[in-house]
């Protein structure tokens, strides 16, 4: 522990460090969700770069991959690329459980979620205009910028998603937009979480969001859908 | 000497869906993911199924790669890393600390000129340890020993393996903050 930090994020670092080299008990799992929800800004993979440049820089030079292998990858990778994809039909469902979740008259304005993300979410969060809307449901938060429009979006505790059967869609609730015309769900922006169940991802309304009072995550079809039936499997709220 | 430019970045573009992307990546990176595999797993069989899942997580992962956060290199074996740790637990197995302590060469020396950027600070950071700190952070980020093993194999009690492991990566960690990497 060192003299200047709280007992509490020097725990939370020594369990990124244990999980970093495929050393945290189980039992030390809860202990360390609990910490990272106490400390959002510490970023989940900081330890696991620390690690992985510390084995680049204590490890023999790499061989190389075998020809048959790289052509194995190289066949199954298209049907793996993370590109953004058309949307489906529209499906006539309503938003009411979610809206009454948030406690608002809310539309649904759905948020491309880009692949590239200049700035990253530990620069974006420094930003005086950056709000942080935490978990209410699940485990994360969402920084949003209403002045550019942008946000990044960490979630943690989902289940990993094939993105062959499934992906993850997240929405921004609009208490601005009350005009009954706009007030219906559009199509939205889709996502994939790997195996550490942890996604970090920029969020963009593709309308203009007036007033963001929350946003949620549902789990959809490959292609996403207009308006989504939920459940909300994770829900940020101020 | 001047070091050359680091290339620009196949991430993004493998992200966006361009096929050329994923092939230069596989170029620069396969051998960075073979090596890691067959020393995570130890056998050529189990380290080919287990590249291929890596290379899936890579695609997958394309458009959260921040170049103002990590080096791809650094993302890249981050990614693998992780995935081969599922691979052991799922296999319930870790390397032989007699087996693997010998065999796995440890650059013993400074940081050599062609180490990527977050690479390099990381050596810088552990050149600062003491020898036997220096030493339990290979044995667990190279070796993948438990730190039992490490305790056995360097002598050193218990805690005071868990302690060297965890300070010497979150120096690892600072340096690499101090670099304009992970906050």
């Amino acid at each position: 522990m060192t003299a200047d930090t709280p007992p509490s994020i020097d725990r939370l670092f020594d369990l990124l460090a244990d999980r970093s080299v495929g050393l945290l008990p189980p039992a030390d799992a809860a202990e360390l969700a609990a910490l990272q929800a106490q400390w959002p800004h510490v970023p989940d993979d900081a330890f696991d770069l620390a690690a992985a440049a510390a084995d680049l820089a204590l490890s023999s030079p790499a061989g190389e991959l075998p020809p048959a292998l790289r052509s194995r990858v190289l066949a199954e990778a298209p049907e793996h690329l993370s590109v953004t994809r058309p949307r489906a039909k529209s499906r006539p469902l309503a938003w009411a459980g979610w809206a009454v979740a948030a406690g608002l008259a809310a539309g649904l304005v759905w948020v491309n979620v880009a692949t590239v993300r200049p700035p990253g979410p530990v620069e974006f969060a420094r930003r005086a205009s950056a709000v942080t809307f935490p978990a209410k449901t699940g485990a994360g938060e969402v920084l949003w910028d209403a002045s550019t429009q942008h946000g990044f979006l960490t979630v943690r505790g989902l289940p990993p998603n094939d993105p062959v059967k499934e992906r993850y869609q997240l929405w921004i609730v609009d208490a601005g937009r009350t005009d009954p015309a706009h007030a219906q769900p559009v199509d939205g922006g889709l996502f994939d979480v790997g195996s550490d169940g942890v996604a970090t991802v920029p969020v963009r309304a593709a309308l203009p969001v007036r007033q963001a009072t929350a946003f949620a995550v549902t789990r959809e079809v490959p292609d996403g859908v207009v308006v989504s039936a939920g459940p909300h499997l994770a829900v940020f709220t101020r | 000497m001047p070091l050359a430019a680091a290339p620009p970045p196949v991430l993004p573009r493998v992200a966006a869906g361009d096929p050329a992307a994923v092939r230069e990546c596989l170029t620069r990176y396969g051998g960075l993911v073979w090596g890691i595999a067959r020393r995570f797993l130890g056998n050529s069989a189990d380290a080919e199924d287990a590249v291929q899942d890596v290379f899936v997580e890579v695609w997958k992962s394309a458009g959260r790669f921040d170049p103002s956060v990590a080096a791809e290199t650094t993302y890249i074996a981050m990614i693998a890393r992780r995935r081969l740790t599922d691979s052991r637990r799922r296999q319930g197995r870790r390397p032989k600390a007699e087996s693997l302590v010998g065999e796995v060469a440890g650059r013993a020396g400074p940081c050599p000129v062609e180490l990527a950027d977050d690479a390099a600070a990381a050596a810088r950071a552990l050149a600062e340890l003491r020898p036997e700190q220096r030493e339990a952070v290979r044995l667990a980020v190279v070796c993948g020993l438990t730190h039992d093993q490490i305790a056995e194999q360097t002598g050193l009690p218990l805690g005071t393996v868990k302690s060297h492991v965890r300070r010497g990566l979150l120096r690892v960690r600072d340096r690499l903050t101090a670099n304009g990497g992970p906050q």
